[in-house]
């Protein structure tokens, strides 16, 4: 398999994770998977430097924080009388339970220096389509300077 | 259903099927599936995914409303049923979408997005 950078490996590791509990998703450029119950989408937001975990050496270690999020779909049949707010928690916690569920799950096997648990965003479709949650990741990690493929603990 | 539904379903709908529709299989969720008729407007504008990002939903398609020769607006369960169509015209292989909500249940008509 082609070498991926730090933060696509720990995407992928974090996909993984949440499908040995959902149908985990990461989505093509038009994407294919459908939005059902119980369903996640993992997706990824900005790659923003963390100075205060970078360290000097020859190369020296850049620190990077990455955003990482695993969406929760929470759509049960038009029938369901469970209010959806139940089908929430219940999705928020099962898929930081699932996150969790590793050995050392804060540094992804080596890849990462540190994760924090950020926020449980509330979601709800205006068109009443579907509504959910939103777990937030904040996953500090370092690479070589010169090499964005290549971890550095 | 009103007097308009109930002309434009014995009436005009009827023509729009014949011209512009075509078979797709509806899987109401835990019962038998059935073929029927519908108009599809394939790539309709985006809307949005659970995560906020704006995705291609599949298609819009207007069925009539009713249990047996369409998708009754009664029965549906935007929750778990799925439509089995073509996705793109010209593919031989029909593919099963979600049903994301019911858009509009006048005229006779039930109209549905799909992804």
């Amino acid at each position: 398999m082609m070498t991926e950078p730090i933060a696509e490996q720990i995407m992928v590791k974090l996909r993984e994770r949440v499908e040995k509990t959902f149908r985990a998703y990461r989505s093509t450029r038009v994407a294919t998977w459908m939005p059902k119950d119980q369903v996640t989408h993992i997706f990824q937001g900005n790659l923003t430097a963390n100075d205060s975990i970078s360290c000097p050496g020859n190369p020296p270690a850049k620190g990077w924080t990455l955003e990482a999020a695993v969406a929760g779909i929470a759509k049960p049949s038009d029938r369901d009388t469970v209010p959806i707010d139940t089908y929430k928690n219940r999705l928020g916690a099962d898929i930081l339970n699932a996150i969790t569920n590793a050995s050392l799950w804060h540094n992804w096997d080596g890849l990462a220096v540190n994760t924090d648990m950020s926020d449980v965003e509330d979601f709800s479709g205006t068109d009443g389509s579907a509504s959910g949650v939103i777990v937030k990741l904040a996953i500090h990690f370092r690479v070589s300077e010169t090499d964005q493929y290549t971890a550095r603990a | 259903m009103t007097l308009f539904d109930d002309h434009f379903a014995a009436t005009a709908f009827p023509g729009l099927l014949d011209q512009f529709g075509e078979s797709v299989t509806y899987w109401p969720f835990g019962r038998a599936s059935r073929t029927i008729k519908a108009i599809i407007d394939r790539s309709p504008p985006s809307v949005f995914d659970a995560a906020g990002n704006a995705v291609l939903p599949t298609a819009v398609i207007q069925v009539y409303n009713s249990a047996t020769s369409g998708i009754s607006s009664k029965e549906l369960d935007s929750g778990a049923d799925e439509i089995e169509m073509i996705l793109k015209l010209g593919e031989t292989v029909s593919k099963r979408v979600s049903v994301m909500v019911l858009l509009s249940q006048s005229g006779g008509v039930t109209q549905l997005a799909v992804t």
